[in-house]
C-alpha cells in the first residue's frame, strides 16, 4: 500500500494536428473550464502547460497539453533526413533534433511537442475526425511512432456533422493503432471517459490498479455530485411550494405581496440553479463568457411568463392565470377540526402546541379578513421540467462546450406522486426555507426531499 | 441544554454554522485565501471542511458570537427551570385548597404525579414513534424563544441570528436533538415536581392539615389497596406510610382520628410518593438522556452528502490539480487580423494553372473544366507536395491558382507550403477557398474567424489580399473507401 502510495502519476502528453481539440480535452478530463485557452484559430496553445487528475491526495495522471505539430510535413521530412544511408531508430532522430533545436528555428513548437514525448509514459493523439485523413496527419502518426510510447488515438468531434470516425480507423489500423477511443469534449459521457481510462490500463498494464481507482473515484464523484443536485432540486422545489404569505383582501396589497413572493421564488430558483452549475463545475461567470442563455446562475426566460407555461403544455387554469400573478388563494380552514383537538390537547400536555400554533395561525389569518397566497400548481410544474431539463443538460454537458446550453421542450408527464408532495408541502407553509421565520429541521420534510430527489436522480439519465 | 463542545464537536458545530452563513449567500470574504490553504493541507473531507470553518471562523469572528448564543440558551434553561419550579409550587398550593385544613391526598398527588405520568407516557409515546423531536412543542417553543431573544439583543450585521439557526440546527437535529429535547422535558419536571414538594414541605411544616380521601363511584376495596401499593416501596427503604386503620379511617366524612401519628404517616406517604415516583425517576431519566445526549453528539458527523458540502468539497478535495505551464512558450506571437476580409468575384485569370491543396478526397476536382496542362492535380502530403513544387517551378509566367478548403485550418504546415510555392512561382498567384454549401451554413463567427486566418497566412506566404477569392463548391456526403490524397 505504501509502495502504491508513492507511484509516480502516470505523463500522458496530449498531442494532435492545430485545432483538434487538445485544450478541450484537457479541460473535461480536469473538469476546468477555465484550464488553457480554446479558440478556433490554430496555434491557439503555444506552451506545454499540465493539470494532474488526483484521487485523494495522489496524482494518478498528469497531462500536459502541447501546442499542435502543424507542420509535419517538414518535420518528418527533417527528421529522415538525419543519419543519411544509416539504419536509425526514430527516437534517436527525435533526440537528434532536439539537441540541434537551435539550428531549426521553424520548428520550435515542435520540439516542445517532441520533448514532452519522450517525458511521457503515454500519448492521446486528438483527431478532429470531420477532417478526411490528409498526408500530414499520416505524417504525424509516423513522428509519434518515433517516440516509442503507446498511443490512445482519440477520436474528437464524432457526434459532428460530416464526422468520419470509420475512415479514420481503418486508416489507423494500417498504421498499427488499434486502441481508439471514440471521445466528444463537447458532449460529456462518464462512460466515454471510462473507455478512455480503460485504454490506458490495457495499454500500461502495470498501472491498471492505479487507474482503476481512479475511475471508481470519478464514478463516484459523479454520482455524489449528481445525488447533490438532485437534492437541491428537490428542496427547490419544497420550499416553492410550501411557500405561503399573507395579504391583505385590496387588490394594491395583494399585487404587493404577489411581487415580493414572485422576486423571492425567482431568487431562489437562480440559486438552485447557480449551485447545479457549481457542482457540475460550471460557474455562473463562465456560463456569461460561454454565451448560455442562463445569466449568472439565473435563467434569462420569465418564470412566469404565460408564454412560458404554453411552451412546456400546461394548460393553466382560468382562475390561477387571471390577473398578473400566479397566486392562488388557499383555503385553510379545512384543518378548523384539527385545530379544535389541537387546543384541547395542547392545553393538557402542551404537546400539540405546534399544530396548534400552525393552524391558529391560518385562523387569525382569516379573522384578520386576510387570505393567504401560495405559489399556484402550473408554476411549480415549469420549475420542475426546467430544473429537469437543466439537470439533464448539464450532465450531457462538456466542459470544453461554448455553445449554448440548448434545452429540449419539456415533456408534460409529471412523477406519479406530485400531487402527494405538493399536498404535503402546501400543508406544512413551515418547510418553505424561503419564507418568513426560522424553520427546525423537520424529518418529515427531509423525507419528502429525499422522496422528490430520488425521482429527480432516477429520471434523469 | 449545552453539550459538550469540547474537540471536534465544536469544529463540526463551527462548519455548521459557517454553512448556514453560506448556504443562501456569497461564500465569506476571505475564504478563497482559505480554501486554498486548507486544499494543500490534505486530510479527510471532513476534517478539510473543519479546518475551513476554523480559519473562518476566526476571520470572521465566530466564537463569541456561538459563546453568546449558547449563554442565552443556558439562561432560557434557567428562566424554564424557574418557571417550572413556580408552576409546581402553585399547583401544589392550590391543590392544597386554602383555608381548610383537610387535603384530599389522591387529589394531591393527581395534580403533582399524574400530570407528570401523563407527560411521561407521551414523552414514551413519542419516542417510540417518531423521530421528530424538534417538531415537538418544546423544541419549537424553545428556538422560537431563543431566535427571538437573540434577534432582539443582535446588533445589525452580527451573524448571531445564522449563529443561533446552526446552533439549534445541530442541537436539535437528529439523534442527538431527540436526547437534547429528552433532557430538558426530564429537568422541567423535575423542577416542577421540586417546586411542588418544597411547596408542600412549606405548607406541612407551618401548617395542620389532615388527610383525607374521597369517591363517589369507587368503594374502599379500590382505595386500601392502592395506598398500600402506593406504600409499598417507601415502607421496603424504612420510609412512614400510613397503616391499614389509618387509612380506612381517613377516608372524607369518616369521622377520622385526628392523631397526628396518621397525620405525619400520611405526609410521609406523600413526600416519599413524590420523591420515588416522581423526582428520583425524572432524575435518573435526566442522567440516562444526558449521557444518551453526549454520546449522539460524540457521533454527530457532517452530513456531507448535503449539495453546500459537496461543493465544498470539489473546492477542498479538487480531483485535479493544475501542473502550470511547463515548457513556456518564447516566440512573439503572430499577429492573426492581417489584410481585410473581402471575398471578391473569383477573378483568377481563365488561363491559371490549378492546384488543389489537401482538399478533402470527395470534393470533385478540378472545380472548373481546365485543359490537362493547365491542371496540377491535387496533393495532401509530402511527395506531392515535392511533384507539385517541381511542376509550378516550371510554369513560367503561367498564372497559379491554388484551391484550398476553406473550412480546413490554415496551420503553419500549409503557410510554408504555400510559402515555398510562392517562392517557386514568383508570378500572380491566387488562392481560392472552395466552400461547401454546408460550410457556408454553419456559424458566421466562426467562418468570419476563419476567413481571418486565411489572410493572414496569405499575408505570409507574399500573397496579395486581391488574390484571395472564395468559389462555393457543392457538398457531398461523406464517403465510404480510403483517401489516398
Amino acid at each position: 500500500m505504501a509502495d502504491k502510495d508513492k507511484q509516480d502519476a502516470i505523463r500522458i502528453a496530449v498531442v494532435g494536428h492545430a485545432n483538434t481539440g487538445k485544450t478541450s480535452l484537457m479541460r473535461t478530463l480536469l473538469r476546468d473550464t477555465r484550464f488553457g485557452v480554446v479558440s478556433n484559430h490554430p496555434g491557439t496553445t503555444r506552451h506545454v502547460e499540465g493539470g494532474a487528475l488526483v484521487v485523494g491526495e495522489q496524482a494518478v495522471i498528469s497531462l500536459f497539453d502541447t501546442p499542435g505539430l502543424e507542420d509535419s510535413i517538414a518535420l518528418l521530412e527533417s527528421l529522415e533526413s538525419f543519419f543519411p544511408g544509416e539504419r536509425v531508430d526514430g527516437i534517436e532522430r527525435l533526440r537528434h533534433l532536439l539537441d540541434r533545436a537551435d539550428e531549426f528555428p521553424g520548428f520550435q513548437q515542435e520540439a516542445k511537442v517532441i520533448r514532452q514525448l519522450l517525458q511521457s509514459d503515454l500519448l492521446f493523439y486528438l483527431i478532429d475526425c470531420r477532417e478526411p485523413v490528409l498526408g500530414k496527419y499520416r505524417d504525424e502518426l509516423t513522428i509519434l511512432s518515433y517516440a516509442a510510447r503507446p498511443v490512445i488515438p482519440v477520436l474528437n468531434f464524432v457526434a459532428a456533422a460530416g464526422a468520419r470516425p470509420d475512415l479514420w480507423r481503418e486508416q489507423l489500423a494500417r498504421l498499427g493503432l488499434h486502441a481508439t477511443v471514440e471521445f466528444d469534449t463537447v458532449v460529456f459521457s462518464f462512460e466515454g471517459e471510462k473507455r478512455l481510462y480503460q485504454k490506458i490500463q490495457s495499454l500500461l498494464g502495470e498501472r491498471y490498479e492505479q487507474v482503476q481507482e481512479l475511475i471508481d473515484d470519478r464514478l463516484q464523484q459523479l454520482e455524489q455530485v449528481w445525488q447533490a443536485a438532485a437534492r437541491s432540486s428537490a428542496e427547490l422545489l419544497v420550499d416553492v411550494a410550501a411557500y405561503r404569505i399573507e395579504a391583505g383582501e385590496e387588490a394594491a396589497e395583494l399585487k404587493a405581496q404577489t411581487l415580493v413572493m414572485q422576486k423571492k421564488v425567482r431568487k431562489a430558483e437562480a440559486a438552485c440553479s447557480k449551485m447545479l452549475l457549481q457542482l457540475f463545475g460550471f460557474s455562473g461567470s463562465d456560463l456569461e463568457a460561454g454565451q448560455l442563455p442562463v445569466k449568472g446562475g439565473r435563467w434569462q426566460m420569465d418564470l412566469f411568463d404565460s408564454r412560458n407555461l404554453a411552451q412546456f403544455g400546461i394548460k393553466a387554469g382560468s382562475a390561477a392565470m387571471k390577473g398578473a400573478a400566479a397566486g392562488a388563494s388557499l383555503d385553510v380552514l379545512s384543518g378548523g377540526l384539527s385545530l379544535g383537538m389541537g387546543t384541547a390537547l395542547g392545553a393538557a400536555a402542551g404537546v400539540l402546541w405546534s399544530g396548534g400554533r400552525r393552524f391558529g395561525k391560518d385562523i387569525a389569518v382569516r379573522l384578520r379578513g386576510h387570505q393567504q397566497v401560495c405559489v399556484d400548481e402550473p408554476t411549480l410544474q415549469i420549475l420542475w421540467f426546467r430544473q429537469q431539463q437543466l439537470l439533464t443538460a448539464l450532465l450531457d454537458r462538456g466542459h470544453a462546450a461554448v455553445q449554448p446550453l440548448q434545452l429540449k421542450q419539456g415533456s408534460a408527464a409529471l412523477p406519479g406522486k406530485w400531487q402527494r408532495w405538493l399536498g404535503r408541502c402546501r400543508n406544512n407553509a413551515q418547510w418553505s426555507s424561503i419564507g418568513p421565520g426560522y424553520r427546525l429541521p423537520d424529518p418529515l420534510r427531509e423525507k419528502t426531499v429525499a422522496e422528490i430527489a430520488g425521482v429527480i436522480r432516477s429520471s434523469t439519465r | 441544554m449545552v453539550g459538550n463542545d469540547t474537540g471536534t464537536l465544536a469544529g463540526r458545530l463551527r462548519a455548521e454554522t459557517i454553512r448556514q452563513l453560506e448556504q443562501h449567500g456569497e461564500a465569506l470574504p476571505g475564504s478563497e485565501q482559505v480554501d486554498r490553504d486548507v486544499a494543500s493541507n490534505g486530510g479527510s473531507v471532513e476534517h478539510r471542511i473543519i479546518q475551513r470553518a476554523r480559519q473562518l471562523a476566526t476571520e470572521a469572528d465566530i466564537g463569541p458570537g456561538l459563546q453568546r448564543v449558547r449563554r442565552y440558551a443556558r439562561m432560557l434553561g434557567y428562566g424554564a427551570t424557574f418557571l417550572a419550579i413556580l408552576l409546581g409550587a402553585l399547583a401544589a398550593l392550590q391543590a392544597f385548597d386554602q383555608g381548610k385544613a383537610v387535603v384530599n391526598f389522591y387529589w394531591l398527588l393527581l395534580v403533582l404525579l399524574g400530570l407528570n405520568l401523563f407527560s411521561l407516557l407521551l414523552w414514551l409515546f413519542g419516542l417510540l414513534a417518531s423521530n421528530s423531536p424538534a417538531a415537538g412543542a418544546l423544541g419549537q417553543s424553545g428556538a422560537w424563544l431563543l431566535k427571538r431573544w437573540v434577534q432582539w439583543t443582535s446588533r445589525t450585521g452580527s451573524n448571531d441570528i445564522p449563529l443561533a439557526g446552526a446552533w439549534l440546527g445541530v442541537m436539535l437535529n437528529g439523534a442527538q436533538g431527540r436526547w437534547t429535547l429528552s433532557s430538558l422535558g426530564h429537568a422541567l419536571w423535575a423542577s416542577y415536581l421540586v417546586g411542588g414538594l418544597g411547596m408542600i414541605l412549606i405548607l406541612l411544616a407551618a401548617r395542620q392539615y389532615d388527610f383525607v380521601w374521597a369517591t363517589t363511584l369507587l368503594g374502599e376495596q379500590t382505595f386500601i389497596p392502592l395506598t398500600q401499593a402506593l406504600a409499598w416501596l417507601p415502607t421496603k427503604l424504612g420510609l412512614a406510610s400510613p397503616s391499614l386503620e389509618q387509612i380506612s379511617h381517613s377516608r372524607l366524612g369518616a369521622d377520622p382520628l385526628l392523631l397526628a401519628e396518621a397525620r405525619r404517616a400520611w405526609a410521609g406517604l406523600l413526600i416519599s410518593s413524590l420523591l420515588l415516583y416522581g423526582i428520583v425517576p425524572r432524575l435518573l431519566l435526566l442522567g440516562l438522556c444526558r449521557l444518551l445526549q453526549r454520546r449522539a453528539l460524540r457521533n454527530f458527523r457532517l452530513d456531507t452528502s448535503r449539495p453546500y458540502y459537496v461543493r465544498l468539497r470539489q473546492r477542498l478535495v479538487p480531483a485535479a490539480t493544475s501542473i502550470g505551464v511547463v515548457d513556456a512558450d518564447d516566440s512573439s506571437p503572430v499577429d492573426g487580423a492581417a489584410g481585410t476580409s473581402r471575398t471578391g468575384e473569383l477573378a483568377v485569370p481563365d488561363h491559371a494553372a490549378w492546384l488543389g491543396i489537401e482538399l478533402d478526397p470527395d470534393t470533385d476536382w478540378p472545380p472548373l473544366p481546365l485543359e490537362p496542362d493547365r491542371d496540377l492535380g491535387r496533393v495532401s502530403d509530402r511527395d506531392g507536395q515535392h511533384r507539385a513544387l517541381g511542376r509550378v517551378e516550371q510554369l513560367g509566367s503561367t498564372p497559379l491558382a491554388l484551391a484550398l478548403p476553406m473550412q480546413r485550418s490554415p496551420d503553419r504546415g500549409l503557410a510554408r507550403f504555400i510559402g515555398e510555392l510562392a517562392s517557386a512561382h514568383p508570378q500572380a498567384t491566387w488562392l481560392v477557398l472552395l466552400d461547401p454549401h454546408h460550410a457556408k451554413q454553419a456559424d458566421t463567427g466562426e467562418r468570419d474567424a476563419r476567413m481571418v486566418d486565411w489572410y493572414a497566412l496569405a499575408a505570409h506566404g507574399g500573397i496579395e489580399a486581391d488574390h484571395i477569392s472564395q468559389l462555393l463548391i457543392a457538398a457531398k456526403p461523406a464517403m465510404k473507401g480510403t483517401d489516398n490524397g
